[in-house]
């Protein structure tokens, strides 16, 4: 490699959306190491891991429905109700359920709630932002009266299994998250289903001038988004064998700050699914190392709300400085 | 009379087309002044620079005899000039008198609204319009289109007008609406103020302005004085002048079946009219172009044929079956495409390369399952490229970053990766420049080579009569045609467009 692609090689870098997590993450890794022994530690990226998992795979369905123009913000909520009604399930059979029922299950939740969504954004037209806080209050409420407020034990240990330990020493959440993630990027890069919420989220008048049913493929970029939530509910509720109606809570503000974080536009038309991990990588390594230095948990929100911040505002200005 | 408006040598340049070459405008205290050319003459440009909405690059604005500068609308609004837009100012919930004296409210000691005061004051305004008929209490929504100008026309009194500007002011009024403001058009121009009056609808220039005004090209060809021997043809004379033709490219097809068409159908324009009775038909291999001036409905019959506006009547054939198309998505499914007037805002994803805009519309052809075979589409991308004269890097670019040109054949490749039997074009070439025009005029022709049936509305006379094999004209008396083709030279078609004709073979 002679100089010169050095250099372009460095500018188109720079110039990419993924620079920004990349160059905080090394900041805080040097700064974290030099600061906390700790932190340079096997276990602790184990438990920075173990404590991502969730929010990548809600913040993967997140990406391609923030790139196709719409948000969610009902999936915390999603994550409560769907473990509600997967422990219900399992309390209310004699020999305890099977696990893969208890999937189906919980599955079916995801592609319900997505549909609500969806339908009521598609086809009734509603701003997806109001819709989605309105309907975020509606799951919320249902986890709250379905469990009657209490947290409820008795989850199936075999499907406990299936969502979380360890395989070696990683955590198998964190291994079904990367999983998804690959998944996702697939999706949003090479399929047809990608391609659209690409253009919709850009300009959806060309679709609906050349004749593609816009709403049909609305509604399934919410079910999507509703599905892997309800992943996340599931992972959730194993990692924790017991659902909690108000689990889950912020989860939706923490899966949309990482998208935005990895360089997706939030006026939709591009995203990365990369970049999303990048963001939920950088944003574990930011509550681990507030922990680590002994921040109080009073201002540990506060940073992460400033880490916030500065990404959507980094975001708008570099989608203004690609439009001059 | 005094002159109150003086305009000298004004230039503007859009990019590389001159809208505006050494434009003169005199506009005289007292008098109807109609401003006439051809879509594109120069004369929107002219006035909005009047109106502070655009700033010349060169030449000087007198009013009253000194000079001054108009940088911004409030500037024409400080020295009395303003426009009467066809879509209206107003506010629908709010009455005559508050609309009246919306900004400029009067208020009594206590910093009340003096309702009492602003209510006779509105009265006694549109008294003086000679249309003491409206009633100041009433909600602007509910009055008629022309009662809604002349409240317009009153606001503009109150707050110091001296000049008005009124586009196409009676487009969307009836015989007897388009009376009553003639009428107060008078009343104002007897008070030594002036209108400018930019219609297409030449009877009515004839019997209301007292001078005209023409350009051409962005050109005066002409400043004349009516009068009881001045005639429609003169003045269509001067709008289109002495033309040459362009060379357009054509390649006479051997049409096959119909594979469109249309009998008896009905909508509404964007302002609201009626238009009915529109019968024509598009044989596979065959280009057919539908004319008309600005506004006169071509675009919405475009749209109606697409399922993105209700038709009001009629029916739709493709293929000889009838067929309702609701829906943009039924009318793919039936087989018709659609390259949509509003390029940027509705033709491409700005954002998305020009590969993936070129695919958009037939990915079922480039997908295994639901996987995109981005190898093969890549290949056929640049495939058409090449066939359109497109360099290929271009398709690895956003699709903003394109000229205009480049722009409409990556639409125009959409099109033809489809499997569409019929293609609407809606003005096809706007917008760009002259090379690019004949090279997208080249392309639609080979279309049709291609057997799809194609159809073009376009405002563009010279452009319809080039590439078309059968011309249809909307105007304001309904649809008219078919015309084969060599049947129109280009002062027939115009004719024909401002309504003075309706018989062919001239």
């Amino acid at each position: 490699m002679n100089k010169s692609e050095i250099k372009r090689k460095s500018i188109e870098f720079f110039n990419s959306v993924y620079s920004g997590p990349i160059i905080a993450i090394c900041i805080l890794a040097v700064l974290l190491s030099v600061f906390s022994p700790q932190f340079l530690k096997v276990t602790n990226f184990i438990n920075i891991s173990n404590q991502i998992a969730i929010n990548i795979i809600i913040a993967v369905g997140m990406t391609i429905l923030i790139t196709s123009g719409g948000i969610d913000l009902s999936v915390g909520a999603n994550v409560a109700l769907t473990g509600v009604i997967i422990a219900l399930y399992f309390r209310g059979v004699p020999d305890g359920g099977s696990p893969l029922v208890g999937i189906m299950i919980g599955i079916g939740a995801g592609v319900i709630l997505g549909a609500i969504n969806g339908i009521i954004v598609a086809y009734l037209k509603a701003p997806p932002f109001i819709t989605t806080l309105g309907t975020m209050g509606v799951f919320r409420g249902f986890a709250l009266v379905f469990s009657g407020g209490r947290p409820l034990m008795g989850i199936n240990p075999e499907f406990v299994g299936v969502f979380s330990g360890f395989i070696g020493r990683v955590p198998l959440q964190f291994i079904i998250a990367l999983m998804i993630a690959l998944l996702g990027a697939f999706v949003l890069d090479r399929t047809s289903i990608g391609r659209i919420a690409q253009c919709m989220g850009g300009n959806e008048k060309t679709l609906r001038v050349s004749g593609i049913p816009v709403e049909l493929y609305k509604v399934m970029m919410y079910v999507l988004t509703g599905v892997l939530a309800a992943v996340g509910g599931m992972v959730l509720t194993s990692m924790m064998e017991v659902a909690e109606p108000i689990a889950g809570q912020f989860y939706e503000l923490d899966a949309v700050a990482v998208v935005v974080m990895g360089g997706t536009q939030l006026q939709g038309g591009k995203g990365t699914v990369f970049g999303t991990v990048l963001g939920a990588v950088l944003l574990g390594i930011v509550r681990n190392g507030l922990n680590m230095v002994g921040v109080p948990a009073n201002y540990q929100q506060l940073f992460v709300g400033l880490i916030i911040m500065i990404a959507v505002v980094s975001g708008s200005r570099r989608k203004y400085a690609t439009q001059i | 009379m005094s002159t109150l408006v003086e305009m000298r040598s004004l230039k503007k340049n859009f990019g590389g087309i001159k809208a505006l070459q050494d434009v003169n405008l005199e506009i005289a205290a007292g008098e109807i002044h109609g401003l006439l050319g051809e879509n594109g003459a120069g004369k929107s440009t002219l006035m909005r620079i009047l109106c502070g909405l655009e700033i010349p690059d060169e030449g000087m604005i007198r009013v009253e005899g000194s000079e001054v500068a108009i940088h911004k609308p409030a500037d024409a609004q400080a020295l009395g000039i303003g426009m009467i837009p066809q879509e209206l100012i107003l506010i629908d919930g709010m009455s005559v008198t508050e609309n009246i004296f919306l900004g400029y409210e009067k208020c009594s000691r206590f910093g009340v609204l003096d309702q009492k005061q602003m209510r006779t004051r509105a009265h006694e305004l549109l008294d003086s319009l000679g249309s003491g008929d409206i009633d100041p209490d009433m909600f602007i929504g509910l009055l008629p289109k022309a009662d809604q100008q002349i409240v317009a026309i009153a606001r503009r009194i109150l707050q110091g007008g001296k000049v008005f500007i009124m586009d196409e002011p009676t487009s969307a009024l009836t015989e007897k609406e388009t009376e009553k403001l003639f009428k107060v058009i008078r009343t104002i121009c007897g008070e030594g103020n002036a209108v400018v009056f930019i219609s297409h609808r030449l009877e009515e220039v004839l019997e209301i302005c007292s001078r005209f005004t023409i350009l051409r090209d962005g050109k005066n060809v002409a400043s004349i004085p009516n009068g009881p021997e001045v005639t429609k043809r003169d003045l269509i004379a001067h709008m289109i002048g002495n033309d040459i033709e362009e060379e357009f490219p054509h390649t006479a097809a051997e049409p096959g079946d119909k594979v469109l068409e249309v009998a008896n159908l009905s909508f509404t324009t964007s302002q609201g009219r009626e238009v009915k009775d529109v019968n024509f038909h598009v044989r596979a291999g065959e280009v057919v172009g539908i004319t008309g001036l600005v506004g006169v409905g071509k675009t919405e019959l475009s749209q109606t044929l697409m399922g993105l506006r209700r038709s009001t009547g009629g029916s739709i054939y493709i293929r000889g079956k009838e067929k309702k198309i609701h829906s943009p998505v039924k009318a793919v499914r039936n087989g018709l495409g659609y390259v949509t007037e509003d390029r940027r805002g509705e033709g491409l994803v700005l954002g998305l390369r020009s590969l993936y805009n070129m695919t958009l519309g037939s990915l079922a052809r480039i997908v295994r399952g639901i996987v995109i075979k981005l190898r093969y589409e890549r290949k056929i991308g640049l495939d058409y490229a090449s066939r359109l004269n497109m360099k290929p890097e271009y398709v690895n670019l956003e699709a903003r970053k394109l000229s205009g040109g480049n722009q409409q054949k990556v639409v125009v490749i959409r099109q033809m990766m489809g499997d569409a039997d019929v293609i609407l074009f809606d003005e096809p070439t706007k917008g760009i420049d002259v090379g690019a025009k004949a090279e997208i005029a080249r392309l639609i022709s080979s279309l049709s080579g291609e057997q799809k049936g194609i159809c073009i509305f376009s405002s563009e006379p010279r452009e319809i009569l080039g590439v078309s094999d059968r011309i249809y004209v909307l105007n304001n008396q309904g649809f008219v045609g078919p015309y084969e083709r060599g049947d129109l030279d280009y002062k027939q078609l115009m004719a024909i467009e401002f309504g003075e004709s309706r018989t062919t073979g001239v």
